[in-house]
């Protein structure tokens, strides 16, 4: 009920979801970068699948040569040849 | 860019880990603010770097974890420092050059001026040998700002100038005035004005003055256009007096202009021999070192010299200057010009004259070229026929009172 009415409030003061909600922000520059935002924790890693945490989902990816360019406690960089990215409930 | 000269100033490891449960140990390590950069997964394990200061910190996640590190790597400041403690040569180069470069960071070695067109950069390299700056001095006898007021009273055309230094470089900046230059107020003299140049007049618009011609009439050099005599006469239509004023008018004429220019029947040709010679340069503040083989002098050589000032980032220039010197030989011969040369080259001289009419605003009512043959050369003749203003001020000279004036007055 409480997630709803702060959905509503952020919907209506047109504050950005990844703020209020602490959704994933998830930023590609081309095929062989993305940038995730807003994570709560590595699930896998190799070098041909990540899968982290999110608030609300998981994020699968998959791909070869998977290299982790650094990661804080918000943000992370993975580079390498990327082929997919899947949310999962 | 950044960072990565702090992680090497401050050390940073790079770390094999193996284990059942790597992302626990990455989860710990994220939960508690370790920066963790460059992670791979290998064959042989995950390889990560870490700063120094961490790598003390990590201990305890390494046992909660269940996991096993081991160093692949060190790199920074402080394991260089600890590799390199008992050469003592090395630690005394080091010194030095950082000796040599806080004595030479003293030292002004570079003078840039940007913004100046119509003064030259080597009238202002003058000026400022004279004002006792030039390269080699010590910064801190520059005085910035007197600089900037000196400039601005010696040369009046400058309306804006800034000086600085960079490092070791004396930054110029000046802005000059590119409007029309500010006439000092001139108090109006009696003055005729006489044509400087003959021609037929076609406009004319008179402001002060008694016109002394007509549109039509065909004027010559000195001629009065305008006089500034204007007689007072009375009823009587007897000549009472003579007021003189600064004739002012703008009196437009079709006039001739022309021109006759020699243009030889050859030109010199430089043919390349295709024998090439390079060398380098060494100018160690007056002093040149020039490596480059010997060569004959029985022809000309084309020199090209690349010149380039030390530099250590943006600024901090050194009385060292590099150059790289390229030779190409070269003789030279005379070619007769084929007929088409000799047309273009009527052309362009034509053209040039016509531009220059046509940069001043005048009007071309017509232009004609000729070229004719005097045997040893050509000789281009052309004629413009004009509509310009035309006139000049004369000055109406003092014209003494005539003595029997003078013994009325007495």
């Amino acid at each position: 009920m409480f997630e709803k009415v702060r959905m509503a409030a952020a919907e209506e003061l047109k504050l950005p979801r990844d703020v209020v909600a602490g959704d994933v922000l998830v930023n590609f520059v081309g095929r062989n970068s993305v940038t995730v935002e807003n994570y709560r924790g590595i699930l896998i890693y190799d070098d041909s699948r990540i899968r982290l945490q999110a608030s609300r989902c998981k994020i699968h990816i998959s791909g070869k040569n998977l290299h982790i360019d650094y990661y804080s406690h918000d943000a992370m960089k993975i580079s390498g040849q990327i082929v997919s990215l899947e949310f999962v409930d | 860019m950044k960072e990565k000269i702090s992680n090497q100033i401050r050390g940073c490891l790079r770390l094999r880990l193996t284990g059942a449960a790597p992302e626990r140990f990455f989860n710990l390590c994220r939960t508690n603010r370790i920066e963790v950069w460059d992670l791979q997964c290998k064959k042989s394990g995950y390889e990560f770097s870490v700063g120094l200061k961490d790598f003390y910190r990590i201990r305890p996640y390494v046992r909660k974890a269940g996991v096993r590190v081991r160093i692949a790597g060190r790199r920074g400041l402080p394991f260089f420092l600890q590799r390199n403690r008992r050469r003592k040569g090395y630690a005394a180069g080091i010194l030095v050059f950082f000796g040599i470069l806080f004595f030479m960071s003293r030292f002004l070695w570079a003078i840039s001026v940007t913004g100046n067109y119509t003064i030259s950069d080597d009238s202002f390299l003058h000026y400022l040998d004279s004002q006792e700056i030039r390269y080699g001095i010590l910064k801190h006898k520059v005085d910035c700002d007197a600089l900037e007021e000196n400039i601005r009273s010696s040369f009046p055309e400058i309306i804006w100038v800034s000086a600085r230094i960079s490092g070791t470089q004396l930054l110029i900046r000046v802005k000059e005035n590119d409007g029309v230059p500010i006439k000092e107020h001139e108090e109006p003299e009696p003055s005729d004005l006489v044509a400087d140049m003959p021609g037929t007049v076609t406009r004319m618009i008179v402001r002060q003055g008694r016109p002394q011609v007509r549109i039509g009439d065909q004027v010559e050099t000195g001629q009065i256009l305008v006089s500034g005599r204007i007689p007072i006469y009375d009823d009587s239509e007897k000549l009472v007096k003579e007021n003189q004023v600064c004739a002012d008018a703008d009196i437009y004429a079709r006039t001739f202009s022309g021109y006759q220019e020699k243009l030889s029947k050859f030109r010199t040709v430089r043919a390349y021999s295709g024998r090439e010679r390079q060398g380098l340069g060494l100018r160690l503040g007056p002093v040149d070192f020039v490596w480059m083989l010997p060569w004959d002098t029985e022809y000309n050589w084309q020199t090209m010299v690349t010149e380039r000032q030390l530099c250590l980032f943006d600024d901090f220039y050194f009385p060292v200057w590099i150059s790289r010197i390229q030779k190409k030989e070269y003789i030279l011969y005379e070619q007769f010009l084929t007929n088409e040369e000799v047309l273009a080259k009527k052309e362009n001289i034509h053209q040039e004259k016509l531009q220059n009419f046509l940069k001043k605003g005048v009007p071309i009512i017509e232009n004609n070229v000729k070229i004719q043959d005097k045997g040893s050369y050509y000789e281009i003749q052309g004629e413009f026929v004009l509509e310009q203003k035309i006139g000049t001020r004369q000055r109406i000279l003092y014209e003494p009172p005539e003595p029997v004036a003078e013994n009325e007055n007495q």
